[in-house]
Parts: C-alpha cells; structure tokens; sequence
C-alpha cells in the first residue's frame, strides 16, 4: 500500500512540474518617439561603443557595463543576474535617444528603459563620428514589469574596449539559435525569429539543431518528437521525423506561434539578414549529415562569393555521425567541429575541437588545436563563475552559451 | 490538510468498515467496460470530432479488503477531423487525422459502498496518430504517462457476474489534454481461493 501511494504521489509530482511562466513582456515606445528621429549613422555607433561606469541605477546593473552596438540595436551587458537592455535609438537635433527594454538572463525580470545622451554630454561628437568623444553620458530611466520607467539610470563613459579585446576573434555562440524556450526570449528556439534576435544578445555565431523530414528535407529542431515544450498542441503527434516536410510546415506550430524553418531557410536567413560570423550545425541524427553536408557546402560559397565573413560548420556531437561524416566523400574539405577526442578531430581534420566545459579549460589541449591550426569551442557554459574563469583563464576561441549576454560581458570588459 | 483527513479517513475505511472473512478471500476478476468517449482540448478546430467509442479491459485482484489491485488497458478515441481544399504554401490539399489511446495501468479500486466504488490508474497512454495530408500518410506514435479516476456502480446478477456504469476522467500528460467516458462494465469472476 506505501509503495502505491508512493507511487501515485510520484506520478502527480511529475504532471504538476510543467510550470507555465507568464513573463511580463513590457510595452516599448508606444507613442512611437523613434519614428520621429533619424537613425545614427554607422559611423557614430562605434563612438558609443565601450566600458560605462553605472553612476546612478546599481541596483539594477551593478558598477560596471559593456555598450555594444549589434546589427541593428544597441545592447547593454552587466555583471548582475546577466542584465542586459536592448535599445533601438536614433537622434533629434543634436540629442540621441535610445528606447527598450532590461532583462535579467538569469532569472524572468523584466522592464521598460530609455536613455537619452544629451548634446553636451556627446551627443553632438557621437552624431559626428568623432572617435575622441570621451564625455558620453547615457541619462536615462528604467521600470520593473509593466511599470512606468520612473527608476533612474544614468552612464558614464570610462574606457574604449582594450586592444586584446579589439584584436580578438572570439566567438560568442548562441545555443539553439540564440536561446532555448525555457530562456522566455518570447521567440521560440530554433527558429527564423529567434536567429533574427541572437545578435542583440552579443552572438557572434548560433548553433542550430538539424533533423531529416520523412521526405528527406532537412529543417530546425531539437527533439526527437512533437512535444508542448517546442511546439503548440497540433493535430499530429509523435516522431518528428515520421512525417513529411510539407506536413510538418502545414501542421505544426513552434511553440511562439512561428513556422518551423527549413535548414535552407535559416542558413540562408543568417547569410543575407545578419552579420553572424558563425553556425554550428548541430546534426540530431545521422541521417541528416548527408543532406547539411551539402546546404552549407552551398551557403558557405555564396558566403565567399559575397564576401560575407560566415562559416557554417556541421556539428560531429556522436560516434555514429563522425563515422557517417568519415565515410563521406572528401570530408577533409568540408568545415566541421568535432565534439568527440582530440584523435577524432585529427582523422577527419576537422577546424574545431569542441569538448564539454565541464572538462575545464584544457588549455594544454586546446594549445595543440591552435599549433595545428584549429579552433576550440566549449559548450554549452551557462554558469556565470566559469564564464569568468573560462574566458580569463582559458584560450577557447569561443563559447557556446544559453547566455550569451553574460559572456558579453566578460569578455568585452577585459583589459 | 482537509483532503489528507479524507484519503486518510477512506483508507482505514477500506480495511474496517467492509472487510469480510471468508473462507476464499481472494477473487480474480476480469472488467470489460464499452462506451462513450469525449475528448476535451484546447485545440482550435471548428470541424475538429470530440465524440466517440472507448473500451477497457481490466484484470483485478480483489483481497478481504476493500481496495482492489490490477492491470488495465483498452481503448479511447481522442479525436478525428477531415479537412477538404486547404489552401497551404505547398498547394491545395486534404487534410485528415485521428488520434487514439491505449492506456496501459496499474489499476486500483476500492469499495466506497456495497456496489459502489472509486477507481483510480496510472501508467502509460500509447498515443497512436494516423491520417494523412498532402497525399501522403500520417503515421506515428508516442508514449505519454497519465492517469485516471473515476466511480463505478456495479450490481451482481449472480456470484460470478456484475453489470454496471463506470464514469471515468483521464489525463494525457504529454498532450495536456483530458478525456472524458461514460461506458456500460460488465465484470466476470474468473477465479477464487
């Protein structure tokens, strides 16, 4: 009798661990302020560009930010919980104003913000492109949920980014496209929406998820089969690679409300609509290699022909793909990152080592790869303590994150 | 607290207030339950059908006491529609798809009155989806763990047959979703001893 209560106690606790979180989604610009300003011109972007001292508005972000302009918004990394605020900005007169929204990476807390640079304090240079301008001063507000922006936040410029971090090619990977559903980014993971966001995070590069359709066109997905964690309830269920390509696109909805993509349809999206550097093609299933194999082959020339700096790398995570992608004709000029041993990574001579972090840092091993002419990746480091100590102390030339805000931050504010 | 009394309360009900010794304590009985079925969800389909048949089959062990142990499984249709001229990015097409359940349980019962008891199952639901779309089939299958409750009110016509109505609610955890079934039961004492 105890053990079937047990057992029924066990079976209720599992129903009841699918904890919807309702997070606020906070209203920004709603009187449309940004239309009536002009956006700033490339130029002035890198001006703003550098570490700020938080004058006013520690609680929220702590003593120290990163400003970071990316592809289209202006980004704000800090130290605390992983904030981060994403701005879309544009100036009047000689006054720059920003509009958006913090967040905290770590936990669900979220509110509206907007700053202003005043022309005194940089506008004018900023708007000009001046590269000495050393007074910018953001001046700002910020709220908490839906809550009017009446807390004040205010910025000082301290320092440009160091040299080291200037010269630096490191990659800041964004897992799942730019962050799984769990994250509540409002986007779903592996989705057109989420690669189009993945740089206001401070991505550099994504890692996808690859799987084969039952008619053999490869598409964006994580899990084996139709569950309420990736997808909204549909009309059929079950192993996701049981069913044709059509009858995915047609039938299924992610979990956000979007279409599931087509691996050509993201690869192509990264290609023409952003500025990532990076894709790690992470194959689910080997029956998929063959097919990934030749798409990015494909988008990885018309990278070149355009002169896009884009790789798209075909992710080895398992034995039964690294011997599908070794018996691969001519594998050995096919870009690939290999998660398994150093030994592997050598016999398909692949250009990126990938171990797990928790193997440390590894550096003796990753100094081999580099005096090989290889990369090294680790993935997938979440943990804000050894982001620190992996960037720090490690020589990874990029890490593969839920977070990438806080890698961000770490790794602009070196000296 | 106030539902911890109540299960509480039925259980040290279970072992006194029914308990009967007899000289063969033990029974062996098989249930077969036949009936409606109607599927309650939140998909949004206008020609989406909700109705119709589901099946159980139980065996259960019946000691001196009130609470009864077995194994169950059967049937549940879940849902069914057909779509015709779809408009779709890959063209006009068909569309049909029908989902059905087969639990497979652990079983309890108990006796709450002479000829009145609760039921109660956990286990797993095989979810087994069919149709097809864009002339090509839909076909697969899932595991979802669940659970189900339900009364049941049984008369004997003799010592080895009983005949009644069960109502029963089911939980599709993978789905979320539940489902909802009226069936006539007839039970059969296999064995005693």
């Amino acid at each position: 009798m105890k053990k079937t209560i047990i057992l029924f106690a066990s079976l209720l606790l599992i129903y009841s661990c699918d904890n919807e979180v309702d997070i606020i989604s906070p209203v920004i610009d709603p009187s449309n302020f940004l239309a009536q300003t002009t956006p700033l011109p490339n130029s002035s972007k890198l001006v703003i560009e550098g570490v700020y001292d938080v004058l006013d508005g520690k609680d929220l972000l702590g003593d120290q930010v990163v400003v970071k302009w990316n592809r289209d918004r202006l980004s704000i990394f800090s130290g605390n919980n992983g904030g981060y605020l994403v701005l879309d900005g544009g100036y009047l007169d000689s006054v720059i104003f920003f509009i958006g929204y913090w967040r905290y990476a770590t936990n669900t807390e979220t509110g509206v913000a907007s700053f202003y640079i005043p022309s005194d304090e940089g506008g004018v240079e900023i708007i000009l492109g001046d590269t000495t301008a050393t007074t910018i001063r953001f001046v700002g507000d910020y709220g908490v949920g839906n809550g009017l922006a009446d807390r004040t936040l205010v910025l000082k410029f301290n320092r440009d980014f160091s040299q080291a971090v200037k010269q630096s090619e490191f990659d800041i990977l964004a897992h799942r496209g730019g962050g799984r559903n769990s994250d509540y980014l409002g986007v779903s993971e592996n989705s057109i929406e989420m690669i189009n966001i993945a740089e206001r995070f401070g991505s550099t590069g994504i890692e996808i998820d690859a799987r084969l359709s039952k008619d053999g066109v490869p598409f964006l997905y994580h899990d084996s089969d139709i569950n309420l964690r990736l997808c909204q309830k549909s009309l059929i269920w079950g192993q996701i690679e049981d069913f044709t390509w059509a009858q995915l696109r047609t039938l299924l909805t992610l979990r956000n409300g979007e279409k599931i993509p087509s691996l050509r349809e993201a690869l192509e999206f990264v290609l023409e609509e952003t500025l990532l550097s990076v894709v790690w093609l992470d194959t689910k299933d080997v029956d998929v290699v063959n097919a990934s194999i030749a798409l990015l082959t494909e988008i990885n020339d018309r990278a070149i022909t355009m002169g896009r700096d884009l790789k798209i790398y075909l992710g080895i995570p398992a034995q039964d793909i690294f011997d599908a992608f070794a018996a691969y004709p001519g594998h050995q000029q096919i870009p690939s990152l290999v998660e398994l041993t150093i030994d592997q990574v050598r016999q398909v001579d692949a250009d990126i080592w990938a171990p797990r972090w928790t193997q440390g840092t590894q550096n003796s091993e990753v100094q081999q790869m580099h005096a090989e002419g290889r990369l090294a990746f680790c993935w997938t480091l979440d943990e804000t303590s050894y982001i620190e100590e992996f960037i720090n102390e490690g020589e990874f030339d990029g890490i593969l994150t839920n977070y990438p805000t806080i890698v961000s931050y770490y790794h602009y504010i070196q000296q | 607290m106030k539902i911890k009394k109540i299960l509480l309360a039925l259980i040290l009900y279970s072992f006194t207030a029914f308990g009967q010794v007899t000289d063969k304590p033990y029974t062996l009985t098989t249930e077969v339950g036949l009936g409606y079925s109607r599927y309650i969800t939140t998909l949004d389909y206008d020609d989406l059908n909700k109705n119709g048949f589901s099946g159980t089959f139980r065996i259960m062990w019946n000691p001196e006491y009130l609470l009864s142990i077995g194994l169950e499984t059967g049937y549940q249709y879940l849902y069914s529609i057909e779509m015709t001229n779809v408009d779709t990015e890959f063209g006009t097409s068909d569309f049909s798809a029908s989902m059905v359940s087969v639990p497979i349980f652990l079983a309890i019962a108990m006796r709450v009155l002479p000829n009145l008891k609760i039921i109660a199952g956990s286990g797993m639901y095989l979810l087994y989806n069919n149709g097809s779309a864009f002339g090509d089939a839909l076909e697969s299958n899932q595991v979802s763990i669940g659970a189900h409750g339900g009364i049941a009110y049984t008369y004997p016509l003799n010592n080895l047959i009983s005949i009644g109505g069960e109502l029963q609610y089911s939980y599709y955890s993978k789905i979320q979703d539940q489902n909802i079934s009226l069936q006539f039961v007839f039970i059969y004492q296999l064995l005693e001893w």
